[in-house]
């Protein structure tokens, strides 16, 4: 029982050849490219029986030396669901050893393997009947921006008018990642957080603050997260909080001192460390 | 016991914490394993008996294996290794694992 579309990694055939279809890998073709900061870029791939994804799931994603050595990492996906079709965007992890390569070297026509979609956790379908009427609150620390954006896009696709409020913690103006696209969420006097498409965005930079931005740099604090004043909730039906491990234990202590109780909080952790195998 | 994740860590401050993630990055290793998605089963600690989503447990990955552990008290429970012949899973550490989901008959 040999998977003969692959080559090395002789140890795992055996158990992928009875895997279910979810947790198979497939191969993946880079088909498009498309700059989001300085040291990040979406990647969109083309894998053949791809059937879709909820926002906010991810995907394992498998790099294979000749000698068969492979690198293997999770990453968000940053698209809503499109058939045959897996975008994720990466951040540049300077000593990572996975990152520099999807980043700064893999070219279109070249490939990776990909599982998933995986998770339903930190998922958020509009219309989810557990939220109810909301309001959410999406907080991200750097990279986890990818997933909150992802159910943001979703729920603009979807016309859904929950009212939403994203808090995207950052460095500085060159980490920015979506800037544009955030900016359209957030932009006009007409914009509202209840209209489907527009969301409340606070960018809280950590250090270095771009010109003409009200809020001094500092890190996150109870003042960031807490909800406009005009909406009827004081807190939000569920909050989802991405980002590097310290960031999620901070955001979500700020969390619980306001009032949060824990079942409405869902949190994913990212970092450097992967599964090398 | 035999596996020791460092702990503390996770009280530590922002960026010195080494890199500790959660059961969602773990997802995709046990989906193999159990038949529905992994991370939204709910798992109860053996050793202190909290009740937490498989997503929110600590999860320690790169090593020979993936360990996960309680999130209230760190206790390790449950972890998974490769071989070339299989895989290993230990749930020694945990009380119950809650698969939701309609009737599975």
């Amino acid at each position: 029982m040999t998977d003969t579309s692959r080559t090395g990694n002789l140890a795992d055939s055996a158990t992928e050849a009875a895997a279910p279809e979810k947790n198979r890998w497939r191969k993946a073709t880079l088909i498009g490219l498309h700059s989001q900061s300085s040291h990040s870029r979406t990647l969109a791939l083309h894998v053949p029986g791809w059937t879709g994804h909820l926002p906010g799931q991810h995907v394992d994603v498998r790099l294979t030396a000749p000698d068969g050595y492979s690198a293997q990492r999770s990453y968000s996906l940053a698209e809503a669901a499109t058939s045959d079709r897996v975008a994720i965007t990466v951040d540049l992890l300077p000593h990572g050893e996975v990152s520099p390569y999807l980043v700064e070297i893999m070219e279109l026509g070249d490939e990776l393997d990909v599982r998933g979609p995986i998770g339903g956790w930190f998922v958020w379908q509009p219309g989810d009947p557990s939220i109810g009427d909301g309001p959410v609150l999406l907080i991200a620390g750097g990279s986890g921006v990818v997933p909150v954006v992802t159910m943001l896009r979703a729920r603009k696709r979807a016309g859904d008018t929950t009212p939403t409020m994203l808090v995207y913690s950052l460095r500085g103006p060159r980490d920015l990642m979506y800037g544009p696209e955030l900016e359209e969420m957030a932009a006009g006097p007409s914009a509202s957080p209840t209209t489907a498409g527009s969301t409340e965005v606070r960018l809280v930079y950590t250090r270095k603050v771009p010109d003409a931005h009200p809020r001094p740099a500092a890190h996150l604090g109870a003042d960031d997260i807490k909800l406009p004043g005009a909406w009827p909730e004081p807190l939000a039906g569920r909050v989802y909080v991405c980002g590097p491990s310290g960031f999620v234990d901070h955001a979500t202590r700020l969390l619980r001192d306001t009032g949060y109780p824990d079942d409405r909080i869902r949190t994913e952790r990212f970092g450097p460390t992967g599964a090398d195998r | 016991m035999t596996l020791e994740p460092s702990t503390g860590a996770v009280h530590g401050d922002g960026a010195e914490s080494p890199a500790v993630l959660d059961g969602n990055a773990a997802a995709g290793e046990f989906a193999g394993i159990l038949a529905s998605d992994p991370t939204t089963v709910t798992v109860r600690c053996g050793s202190c008996g909290a009740a937490q989503a498989f997503a929110q447990l600590r999860a320690y990955l790169g090593g020979p294996g993936t360990v996960l552990c309680c999130r209230e008290c760190e206790a390790m429970v449950a972890r998974v290794a490769r071989t070339p012949r299989g895989r290993w899973l230990d749930i020694s550490g945990s009380s119950s694992w809650f698969l939701p989901g309609p009737d599975a008959g």
